[in-house]
């Protein structure tokens, strides 16, 4: 097995498809951070405007009055637990800033690489995955290569688990090289700074509302290794569909195809969570987890992250069964 | 056979990769599951409750800084004036409680009210003080741009509609108390005057439309009795009123009701 | 090697039926093939042949039947069965993007027993040596052949099967294939299964032919009894007197086709013996014609000028 999934990964490294991702990632990356430096005097307006800040104003008063302001609220005995958990967790934050003489304005480099992969875990890395998984199969079903990899007395089932274990090694290598993308382009701009910034997770959903008493702070770098640990899985489920479709269809483009709009018709089927049932259980709008770590979600009834996973889970368990059933039963006509 | 290093640098990175993840996911997971803390949301209940003692009246201050008193050298505020000038008027005792907070917009000052732990107070008030928006309304004074208008039209209608709900939900709680609302004046001395001057009359017109209706409620202009006298009346951070103006305010809320006050 | 009888069959296709789409492609097709023998399947194309060879390398499953290796069962013990097995099916498709070394080193991983030097020497035996380090989308059809032909031995198969393997290759190149398959079945003691639809080749190379139309085997015959028996005119100014004498000693019905003609079915080897007969009973013979003999008669009656189904 060790020596089909070596061969395997090396094909695709032949193939250059891999070289092809990582270069569409620094590209993408790139244009990226440059956008967001651009457009960092609108986006400190809009900031500065959501705190209450006056642009002229210093920053440091503003925050330590706010501070203030917090404490006292703290103290009230109308505060209810929801605001009391919100209150505290922003008084850290801006007690953070204070103490490290930073703008909570300014994007670190840490911010910025966090932001990139919340954005872009629920369409373009899948993207990226159905690129390298598309032909897994349905490349070497058109090109009759296929019929080489099965005559060799090793058993079907063998032969396509090396496929799939050699997508999961190339996924876990395209993730952490986003990772290290994003953080050495955005160091360019945005400078290396910002892993021990306070972020606040820690929401839960109960009963179709956003319940914050449970909200603490975490270090940037670890709000950021839990966006990173999300966006793997996220990539592993849309990898392995996308791997099933591969064995079911023999055109690669037919198969890049199918999975294109499944992907843009999670888009489209968002807006319809909230009245019609059936949407949520499709794998496609379930995957903007980070949402529910950052609170930034609109609570639908009945989902939260423990749904979500759950369909994600149960769609991949599924497209595992279907590719290797039918592969092994399949008649290899080319 | 070759070995190749890419596969072995794949290899390399793939492991590390996974420690990483599967440290975020399990992080991750356990941020978002289990059992919320307890909330006490529908739960009444503060160690003040306000007694519905007969020969006591009520009176609960809400809102934002102005609510609170704060820029009061003598540190009074409306709180602290207003009951002296009742006094006059009728011979119970007056309680004041205060749940002003520096800085509160709308929204917090709605969620304070939603939020069911001052259901008592409210129930108990017999007269509400209400001082909201004031920050609401800065927040897009520092526009200087087409997008100025746009942002203050949307604050407003966000502020408008909350403090309806605030006043639909003290009066299902407490149909007899009176509501004072507050309005905004022009703490700037004339830069663009004419500009701010509609910006806040506006607002505090609308303001008066929302408790139009209500035959308890009065609003209390503060505009032209703050216009000519910002060096008299404001604080040192020529934001809020000062000693003097806190005076002002609590004497034209007194008038406002007096014959209110006399039939208690 | 598990209990190898020179008498026991390499390949064993036993009553294999098989339906694509709703249409028969295979009724009943029985066939053995023996260590060191040369087996020839043909048949025009549509008749089955591929399909055959596809359920022999266990591609597609048969309807009914059994596929039988070296004496362990296709169906129940794949990996036994097909370890045993080299082949080419249709063309050779590669990776195009890999060498033609890493390619054939790819396919050497999947199996334990194969070295580099394994390697080397098939790659020289195919006669690939200079081109073997280029990009196989940069061979002729010849080359890729030849590649084919170097994957499907490395491994020292007990049963080798090549379809249509002489597809592109030279005349020179054709006679190399003819002399490697020679040395792989007579020297190494491989059962070679080849499929084709060239019908010289087929008799120029094997022992024992299969042929094939309409998934049905026709017949299954040794090559050396073929060309066994000729049918011959003969021109003689007696031609009742040569009838009765074929009827009598040796028992052949034959008809006259003309004023002086006689025709009837003999053995190629009593060819002599008859015509000195002839002479010796007086009868004058003017000359003789033989027709037949060759597998291309053989088959073309067989299969009544197959068109393709």
């Amino acid at each position: 097995m060790y020596r089909l999934v070596q061969n395997e990964v090396v094909k695709m490294l032949k193939k250059k498809r891999l070289y092809i991702v990582l270069g569409i990632l620094l590209v993408m990356i790139s244009a990226f951070a440059y956008g967001q430096y651009h457009s960092l005097d609108r986006t400190r307006e809009q900031l500065t405007r959501r705190i209450g800040m006056t642009e002229a104003g210093d920053w440091r008063k503003i925050a330590e009055q706010q501070i203030i302001d917090m404490k006292s609220r703290l103290d009230s005995p109308y505060i209810n637990e929801q605001n009391r958990s919100t209150t505290r967790v922003r008084m850290e934050q801006l007690q953070y800033y204070l103490d490290n003489n930073i703008n909570p304005v300014d994007i670190s480099g840490a911010r910025f690489t966090t932001r990139f992969i919340e954005q872009s875990i629920y369409l373009f890395l899948p993207l990226l995955m159905i690129l390298l998984a598309a032909d897994m199969v349905s490349g070497e079903l058109a090109g009759g290569t296929i019929k080489l990899l099965l005559v060799r007395g090793v058993p079907r089932w063998k032969v396509l688990l090396s496929k799939y274990l050699a997508l999961l090694l190339l996924e876990l290598n395209v993730v952490f090289f986003t990772l290290l993308i994003s953080v050495a382009v955005s160091g360019i701009f945005f400078g290396y700074g910002g892993w021990t910034e306070p972020v606040a997770t820690g929401f839960q959903v109960a009963a179709g509302q956003l319940v914050t008493s449970s909200v603490v702070n975490v270090p940037q770098w670890q709000y950021l290794l839990m966006v990173y640990g999300l966006a793997y899985f996220v990539m592993v489920v849309v990898g392995t569909v996308s791997f099933m479709i591969s064995v079911l269809v023999k055109s690669t483009a037919a198969s890049i195809g199918i999975m294109l709009s499944t992907l843009v018709s999670g888009s489209f089927l968002n807006s319809f969570l909230a009245d019609w049932t059936l949407p949520r259980y499709l794998f496609m709008v379930n995957m903007r987890l980070t949402d529910y770590i950052s609170g930034s979600l609109r609570p639908i009834e009945g989902m939260n992250m423990t749904f979500s996973l759950t369909v994600l889970a149960v769609w991949m368990a599924a497209a595992i069964v279907v590719s290797f059933w039918y592969f092994s039963k399949r008649d290899i006509l080319v | 056979m070759p070995k190749s290093y890419a596969w072995y640098g794949i290899v390399a990175i793939a492991v590390v990769s996974l420690v990483f993840i599967v440290f975020g996911f399990v992080q991750a997971v356990k941020f978002t599951t289990g059992s919320p803390a307890p909330q006490a949301a529908a739960v009444s209940g503060t160690d003040n409750k306000p007694v519905k003692d007969a020969n006591v009246i009520n009176l609960l201050i809400i809102g934002d800084s102005i609510a609170k008193g704060t820029g009061d050298e003598k540190f009074k505020g409306i709180g602290g004036y207003l009951p002296d000038l009742m006094k006059s008027q009728t011979s119970k005792d007056i309680a004041v409680d205060n749940a002003g907070i520096d800085g509160a917009k709308i929204t917090d000052l709605l969620q304070l009210v939603k939020g069911g732990r001052m259901d008592n107070a409210l129930e108990a008030a017999d007269f509400v003080i209400i001082s909201i928006g004031g920050n609401d309304l800065r927040e897009i004074q520092s526009l200087t741009d087409v997008s100025r208008e746009a942002a203050y039209q949307e604050n407003r209608a966000a502020y408008l509609a909350g403090l309806k709900e605030i006043t639909q939900k003290i009066r299902t709680l407490n149909n007899n108390s009176v509501l004072i609302i507050i309005g905004l004046y022009d703490p700037t001395a004339a830069d663009n005057a004419n500009e701010n001057a509609r910006l806040i009359s506006e607002w505090n017109y609308q303001t008066q439309l929302v408790i139009a209706g209500d035959q308890k409620a009065v609003f209390i202009p503060t505009y032209d009795l703050f216009k000519l006298n910002l060096d008299r009346f404001m604080a040192a951070d020529k934001l809020h009123p000062n000693s003097t103006g806190y005076q002002m305010i609590s004497y034209s809320i007194s008038k406002g009701i007096e014959s209110v006050l006399s039939h208690l | 090697m598990v209990g190898v009888f020179m008498n026991e069959p390499v390949l064993q296709l036993t009553n294999i039926y098989k339906k694509i789409k709703g249409k028969d492609i295979l009724r009943d097709v029985n066939l053995s093939v023996y260590p060191s023998e040369i087996f020839g399947f043909l048949g025009a194309n549509g008749a089955g042949k591929t399909t055959t060879i596809r359920i022999i390398a266990g591609l597609i499953k048969p309807d009914l039947g059994k596929v039988t290796i070296g004496g362990f069962s296709l169906d129940s013990d794949f990996v036994r069965a097909m370890s045993q097995v080299g082949c080419i099916i249709e063309s050779p498709d590669m990776y195009k993007f890999l060498t033609g070394m890493e390619n054939l080193q790819q396919l050497a991983a999947m199996s334990s027993r194969i070295t580099q030097d394994r390697i080397d020497e098939v790659v020289e035996l195919v006669g690939l040596q200079h081109r073997i380090e280029d990009k196989v989308d940069t061979y002729s059809l010849g080359m890729k052949q030849r590649l084919g032909i170097a994957q499907a031995i490395m491994g020292r198969p007990r049963l080798l099967i090549l379809d249509e393997p002489a597809n592109g290759l030279d005349p020179a190149g054709i006679a190399e294939l003819r002399q490697l398959i020679r040395r792989l079945a007579y020297d190494e003691g491989m059962a070679v299964f080849v499929s084709s639809h060239i019908l010289a080749e087929v008799q120029q190379i094997c022992d024992t032919v299969a042929i094939i139309s309409r998934g049905v085997i026709l017949n299954t015959l040794k090559v050396k009894e073929i060309g066994k028996d000729v049918m011959v005119e003969w021109q003689v100014d007696k031609p009742s007197l040569a009838m009765e004498l074929l009827k009598e000693r040796w028992d052949i019905a034959a008809e006259q086709t003309g004023k002086n003609r006689v025709r009837a079915v003999i053995e190629r080897v009593m060819a002599e013996d008859i015509n000195q007969a002839f002479i010796a009973e007086g009868i004058r013979l003017a000359y003789c014609e033989a027709h037949g003999g060759t597998l291309e008669d053989l088959f073309l009656n067989l299969t009544g000028g197959d068109e393709i189904v």
